[in-house]
């Protein structure tokens, strides 16, 4: 929709990013303040989040790239002949994109490396940062929106919305589209509101709190894959990618919910 | 200072108990309980802030450790932090992706080398590191290496740079197969001279 503004006419800022650390910064802000009510240091929870976006960036690079290494060994040689004319188009098309699943898992991995090194309990960090995730994401996804990609399918009814020409993703613009960026973003921040509430009131147990969180996106996710336009995530057969990831990550909500691998006293 | 396994005296600043073996990050006697409970560090109370506490668990009380690894770590976490920031702006301005991504990594090293010196200092060592590191990282992930990261936001300089016409290159293959290209019509692209 606005994948840049130009400033002073010669440099072009990028909104995605730009969106994405706004949203990041104003989680941070928010849960640096609440972090002493939860009994969780502030520094911890800072460090803990610098840890995790560094494994994010790691993670969702990582599963880019898993999704496009199986057409790349299938023409290996095609694509070596690539990488030696033309080596940044070809690594582009490796590493050129993001995959929300492998930044969350990476996000995961590292504020657990983080809790570990520091010993930091990491279960509680994971239920205090549940209702985060969900809001760093939805501004996320606004900057999918105005980027032009996570795009949706072709949709001519109520509420679909006709991207403007995107040189980047020509294919955008060509009919109007479901605008599921804006969906998820608004389920998203539903989430942080609804997860937020019960954090702070203390009602949920231990690993309750990233379990409905699990359990939440995952669903929401496979659902929403439905609606997408855009195939460079991958696919699985019949699945996509992230409805593959869903269908293993549901299983683990549920068992975190359920308390089921708590050791009894 | 005492272990809080063994109760043997152990050397000021020792990682480990010499006698037993036990890391001396983590109390698991009642010495904190000679000061009310705070963490004790030869006899001076330590605010380390809030103590997480498991059940059955004594309170863990990391020992701050003195001069040495945290002085090497706030000293690049400083250096690495400020050449990120110079390099996503400049860098990302002139070299594209590759600025931004050095520039992602120079803030990574600033912000582990930071965390670890402020920890080891109890805040008193890393902080400028660690703030020049976040600072390089976003910068290095918003303005210079976005097209690297997102791969469909490129444009002004926030593209990679014309290297052997990689642009024009790029634009026309993307032209005509989108991306779900078979790689094997590729091949015709080989002949083409930029």
């Amino acid at each position: 929709m606005l994948p840049y503004i130009q400033i002073a006419g010669k440099f072009s800022l990028p909104l995605y990013g730009i969106v994405f650390v706004i949203g990041f910064i104003i989680a941070m802000a928010i849960a640096r303040q609440n972090a002493k009510a939860y009994g969780l240091d502030k520094s911890d929870v800072i460090f803990a989040a610098a840890y995790g976006v560094i494994g994010l960036l790691f993670g969702a690079k990582l599963l880019y790239f898993l999704t496009k290494l199986p057409n790349i060994l299938l023409h290996f040689d095609v694509y070596w002949k690539w990488l030696k004319i033309i080596p940044l188009d070809a690594l582009e098309y490796a590493f050129g994109g993001l995959v929300f699943y492998g930044g969350l898992l990476g996000a995961v991995a590292g504020a657990w490396i983080y809790c570990r090194k520091y010993k930091v309990p990491f279960l509680e960090m994971a239920d205090y940062y549940a209702p985060f995730i969900p809001l760093i994401h939805g501004f996320g996804r606004i900057g999918c929106f105005l980027a032009g990609c996570c795009y949706g399918r072709e949709y001519h009814g109520f509420g679909s919305v006709q991207f403007p020409y995107n040189e980047a993703v020509p294919e955008l613009s060509q009919v109007p589209r479901v605008p599921v960026q804006l969906l998820e973003a608004g389920l998203n921040v539903i989430m942080f509101f609804v997860l937020f509430y019960l954090v702070k009131k203390k009602i949920l147990r231990s690993g309750q709190p990233i379990g409905i969180y699990f359990l939440y996106y995952t669903v929401i996710r496979f659902l929403l894959e439905m609606l997408r336009g855009d195939v460079i995530r991958g696919k699985m057969g019949i699945l996509s990618t992230s409805q593959l990831i869903s269908l293993i990550l549901f299983p683990v909500a549920v068992i975190l919910i359920s308390g089921k691998y708590r050791k009894k006293n | 200072m005492f272990c809080g396994n063994c109760g043997n005296q152990v050397p000021d600043g020792a990682n480990v108990c010499p006698n037993c073996g036990t890391a001396l990050g983590v109390q698991t006697d009642n010495s904190a309980s000679v000061n009310n409970g705070a963490p004790m560090n030869n006899g001076m109370p330590v605010n380390n802030g809030p103590v997480y506490q498991m059940p059955g668990q004594m309170p863990a009380s990391p020992m701050p450790t003195p001069g040495g690894d945290s002085n090497v770590n706030a000293t690049i976490s400083t250096i690495c932090g400020v050449i990120s920031i110079i390099v996503a702006v400049f860098g990302g301005i002139m070299f594209g992706v590759f600025g931004g991504l050095l520039a992602v990594v120079l803030g990574v090293v600033a912000l582990v080398t930071g965390i670890s010196a402020r920890k080891e200092t109890n805040g008193a060592k890393g902080s400028a590191g660690f703030v020049c590191g976040i600072l390089g990282l976003i910068f290095g992930v918003v303005f210079a290496a976005s097209c690297g990261i997102c791969g469909v936001v490129s444009g002004g300089y926030t593209c990679y740079g014309c290297v052997g016409g990689s642009c024009k290159a790029r634009n026309d293959i993307r032209s005509t197969f989108g991306d779900g290209f078979d790689m094997d019509d590729f091949e015709d692209f080989f002949d083409y001279y930029y």
